[in-house]
């Protein structure tokens, strides 16, 4: 009888803890989704128009890329613990193929620290640019970049006559 | 001896139950609900501030033919804020009395939808936030996910909205402060 009633309550603690498994889980969902918009878009615009821009002031289509991979390769790592490298390491990349490869490599460092981490580390703090951010908070933050910047090379696209995947 | 470890366990569970409900209700600036609403705050101000920015002569502005003219997507913008915020809220048919045409009546507009999403946030704790229902697409999904999803759509219509104002000579209200 007591048993059973340890394992009652024992379930109903538990139960808002695994209701919470919808966070890690959400944010995985959206990291592959960010992937596959943002793979797919560097992969529509032909090689010879990376170096394009709309005004002389803004980034050209393969610098919004290599700024997309940089900054959000550097926050992942906050997330993962590892030691944040500088946000310009790709900034000196011109060609398609070496600049989505670096895009792959960053989305693939970011799956890899998504699939371990449970709805408990999300909520935990991190250290980024000296300020302490909930870890989900930087996720979020990388693909809400991503997405922004998707939103400049889709106009990008249209302006070259070339319809967005 | 065991019914006294029980009694332990029983009182550490209890204490453990009384905490995670403690949490779910105190709301406003948990970890998962702080941010969320900071973000809808500073996302919101971009999207006011990119309204307020372009002359009103501009609104029709579209960089091509088949895209959304400047118009558009701020209409665009108040819908979307509606229909994700209606999943969070659980209003699932709010939306703008009349369609907003002048700039006046689509910064208003703007300003509605997301005093809406704010309210809509207002209503979350952390514990009906993570609550699985029904969401877009025909999926099962937790609540805040919705909310998540508004912001992130608007980032890509403000992505957009950064080319049509650099295209007009206009400085985009998230480069102004660097």
């Amino acid at each position: 009888m007591f048993a059973f009633l340890l394992i009652a309550i024992l379930a109903a603690a538990a139960q808002p803890l695994a209701a919470q498994s919808s966070m890690a889980e959400e944010l995985r969902r959206q990291w592959a989704a960010s992937r596959r918009q943002m793979v797919a878009i560097a992969e529509a615009m032909p090689a010879d128009k990376y170096g394009y821009k709309p005004t002389p002031e803004v980034r050209s289509f393969g610098e919004i890329l290599n700024h997309v991979a940089g900054e959000g390769r550097m926050e992942m790592e906050a997330v993962g613990g590892a030691q944040p490298g500088a946000p310009e390491r790709y900034d000196s990349l011109r060609d398609r193929a070496e600049i989505v490869r670096a895009l792959s490599e960053y989305f693939d460092y970011g799956t890899t620290v998504l699939a371990r981490m449970t709805d408990q580390q999300a909520l935990e703090m991190v250290t980024l640019r000296e300020s302490q951010t909930p870890r989900w908070v930087v996720v979020v933050g990388a693909i809400g970049h991503n997405k922004e910047h998707f939103g400049n090379l889709v106009t990008y696209l249209r302006l070259n006559g070339i319809t967005p995947p | 001896m065991a019914y006294r470890v029980k009694l332990v366990l029983l009182f550490v569970c209890l204490a453990l139950l009384g905490g995670a409900q403690a949490q779910a209700q105190s709301g406003g600036d948990s970890a998962l609900l702080g941010p969320l609403k900071q973000q809808w705050e500073s996302i919101r101000g971009n999207v006011i501030r990119t309204a307020e920015a372009v002359p009103e002569d501009k609104y029709d502005f579209k960089p091509t033919p088949e895209v959304r003219s400047f118009r558009d997507q701020f209409v665009h913008i108040v819908e979307e804020n509606y229909f994700f915020m209606g999943f969070v809220s659980g209003q699932r048919n709010a939306k703008p009395a009349v369609t907003p045409k002048t700039k006046a009546e689509i910064i208003k507009a703007l300003n509605d939808s997301y005093d809406f999403g704010a309210k809509a946030l207002a209503g979350l704790n952390d514990s009906n936030a993570m609550e699985i229902i029904p969401v877009m697409g025909n999926r099962q999904g937790p609540r805040w996910s919705m909310a998540l999803m508004n912001i992130v759509d608007n980032m890509d219509h403000y992505g957009n909205l950064v080319v049509y104002m650099r295209l007009n000579g206009i400085v985009p209200p998230s480069s102004q402060r660097r």
